[in-house]
């Protein structure tokens, strides 16, 4: 009995202890305040949706794509993505960037866009036939 | 309606299967042949409702919500049949059936070998029961109408013919933001169309659709065996309660093994196809990305395989009448395995893993959320509480030393190495429950390591002896 809790338990000892390290090295935090984001300046996902008004850029040279988000608040932020815009960008209701705001702007490394599953809104209008 | 029906039956008569079972067990006489006759009903309901439900897609039947809302009439038969599992509601059902099908096969298994049938497949219909809640019209069930609750429905999946019947005005409406028309579902449309003698299913002519992300080959594969698999999880958990309940551990690990392996085979092929097809898709993370659905089908994966090579030990050491060894660690394994499916299953249902993950299912209301967690509390209350009512029997009759130099060893401290790696991908899959996420260089570091071990070990316990090795000669075949 003792010579199978030594080897189980010393794999399972040592391995837990690394694993609560590299947790604390390597967590992302949700954020979802952009005054926080940009006060801070470490990586996060931050959520928010997008700023439809101030529409976006797409510089294919360089391959950055870049947009608007705002938080509840009302905060603003600029995101600055090297990659190509997502499929379903234009109709997404949520955005969740993941990455640091540096030098003003937010640099983010992956874009997760959250589109509406069901159609929920009461629309304006009735038509006449 | 039907379908409602025959899943409603099909609950009842798990339950009484389950009740049936237990009395069994009990000792009572004439209730075997009822829990049979109980247990093959539930099976044949569940088949029936997946008939059906496979029907009502394959002929377009729009009336169903579900089948309005995942299906359309202009896909390929193949991704058609697969709209089945495309939703909770038919995913649940799918899993549901499986369960069906091994627990007919799980029933004349354990009839012919003893007093073995009541107490492993009175657990068994316990979890089928579960699941045919999770799909009754309580709660997810595919069979709901659509015009049950209020839903706003495009005019382009509206057959014109009728568009301009005078007493449907009042429903269409039109949408500013995207200009697009649509007319509002609901009870009070219905009432309408059942009064001008039209059929919903001639009233809407096409559905959503399937999402186009999963109109591929793979998604005709990879979910089914899947599900298979996690069917199959429920089976080495039945047979350890069994043993629990009985009191008796030697029987059940040979019982078992066959199941086991299976199983776990089977979930292991389910994962690498999802990698393949994974990889074959822009934004999926390539063969593995440390998604959370991901994840979350590994860890009962690696639990499985890990239980695997501790049964086999037990098996060995009992043999020519040997005392069993490693009794407790299959028993907690065996129970685990099940748990971390039921939790897995939590984890990405839910709602909870929300912003995390690509495969996110939509949110499934609060109804849901608390049954998922009253089925997987209870199952870890039955698992984890029977292993600990019994525990001082255990540790009192199964507690043997193990030579360092043994096969049994390094299969046992490999075993361990899964385990770790299981506990490590875990706990970074639940890191969002707590507002927080971990980087893929989280698991990929931690688990290079554990691989190195692993492959050590595998080398090392061809060579290792079972129960001891001379060191010498040990170290004479590790020679070149």
């Amino acid at each position: 009995m003792k010579n199978k809790y030594l080897f189980g338990g010393g794999i399972i000892v040592v391995f837990m202890a690394v694993m609560i390290y590299l947790f604390t090295q390597t967590n992302v935090q949700y954020e979802s305040s952009f005054s926080k984001v940009m006060k801070e300046g470490k990586t996060v996902k931050a959520t928010g949706s997008w700023i439809k008004e101030k529409n976006y850029e797409i510089d294919i040279s360089n391959n950055i794509f870049s947009f608007y988000m705002k938080d509840p608040e009302g905060n603003v932020m600029k995101v600055i993505y090297h990659g190509t815009i997502p499929n379903n960008f234009e109709s997404s209701t949520s955005l969740v960037v993941t990455g640091k705001f540096l030098k003003g702007d937010f640099h983010a490394t992956d874009i997760l866009t959250k589109c509406p599953s069901k159609y929920q809104d009461q629309p304006v209008q009735q038509t006449n036939s | 309606m039907l379908g409602n029906i025959l899943l409603t039956l099909a609950l009842m008569a798990g339950v009484f299967s389950v009740i049936m079972y237990f009395l069994t067990y009990k000792g009572y006489q004439n209730t075997l042949s009822l829990a049979r006759i109980g247990f093959h009903s539930t099976a044949v309901l569940v088949i029936a409702s997946s008939a059906l439900l496979l029907y009502a897609i394959l002929t377009h039947q729009y009336q169903y919500k579900y089948v309005y809302n995942y299906s359309g009439s202009d896909l390929p038969i193949g991704l058609l049949m697969s709209t089945f599992y495309a939703g909770q509601e038919g995913s649940f059902l799918l899993w549901t059936f499986w369960t069906s099908i091994f627990g007919l096969i799980l029933l004349d298994y354990t009839s012919k070998r003893g007093d073995l049938e009541p107490r492993v497949m009175v657990t068994f219909s316990l979890v089928l029961s579960f699941l045919l809640v999770m799909v009754s019209p309580l709660l997810k069930s595919p069979f709901n109408f659509i015009w049950m609750e209020k839903d706003f429905i495009e005019l382009k999946n509206i057959n014109s013919a009728f568009l301009s019947l005078p007493a449907l005005q009042g429903f269409i409406f039109s949408d500013q933001q995207s200009n697009k028309q649509f007319i509002q579902m609901g009870k009070e449309l219905y009432a309408t169309l059942t009064a001008n003698n039209i059929l919903l299913s001639d009233f809407i002519v096409q559905g959503k659709g399937l999402n186009p992300l999963l109109q591929n080959f793979w998604m005709q594969i990879h979910p089914p065996i899947l599900f298979v698999g996690f069917a199959m999880s429920a089976v080495p958990f039945s047979f350890a309660f069994a043993a629990i309940l009985k009191n008796e551990y030697r029987d059940w690990v040979k019982q078992a093994m066959p199941w086991v392996l299976a199983g776990t085979c089977v979930l292991g092929l389910a994962i690498m196809l999802g990698g393949y097809w994974a990889y074959g898709i822009l934004g999926w993370g390539g063969y593995w990305g440390w998604d959370p659905v991901e994840n979350s089908s590994l860890v009962p994966w690696l639990v499985g395989v890990a239980s695997i090579h501790t049964i086999l030990v037990q098996k060995k050491t009992q043999e020519k009448g040997g005392g069993s060894r490693f009794v407790k660690t299959n028993l907690i394994l065996s129970i685990m395995t099940f748990v971390l499916v039921l939790y897995s299953t939590f984890l990405t249902r839910s709602g909870i893993l929300g912003d995390a993950s690509v495969h996110s299912f939509a949110e499934p209301g609060m109804a849901v959320y608390l049954f998922l967690i009253i089925f997987l509390l209870l199952f870890i209350v039955l698992g984890i509480g029977g292993i600990i009512y019994r525990w001082k029997f255990l540790t009192e009759h199964f507690s043997f030393e193990e030579n360092v130099l043994s096969r049994e060893l390094a299969l046992f401290t490999g075993s361990v190495a899964l385990i770790a790696s299981s506990i490590i991908v875990l706990v970074g899959t639940s890191a969002p429950i707590f507002g927080t996420t971990v980087q893929t260089s989280f698991y990929n570091e931690l688990n290079l390591p554990i691989a190195i071990i692993i492959g050590v070990l595998n080398g090392l316990s061809l060579m290792l002896k079972w129960k001891h090795t001379e060191g010498k000669q040990l170290w004479k075949q590790s020679q070149f």
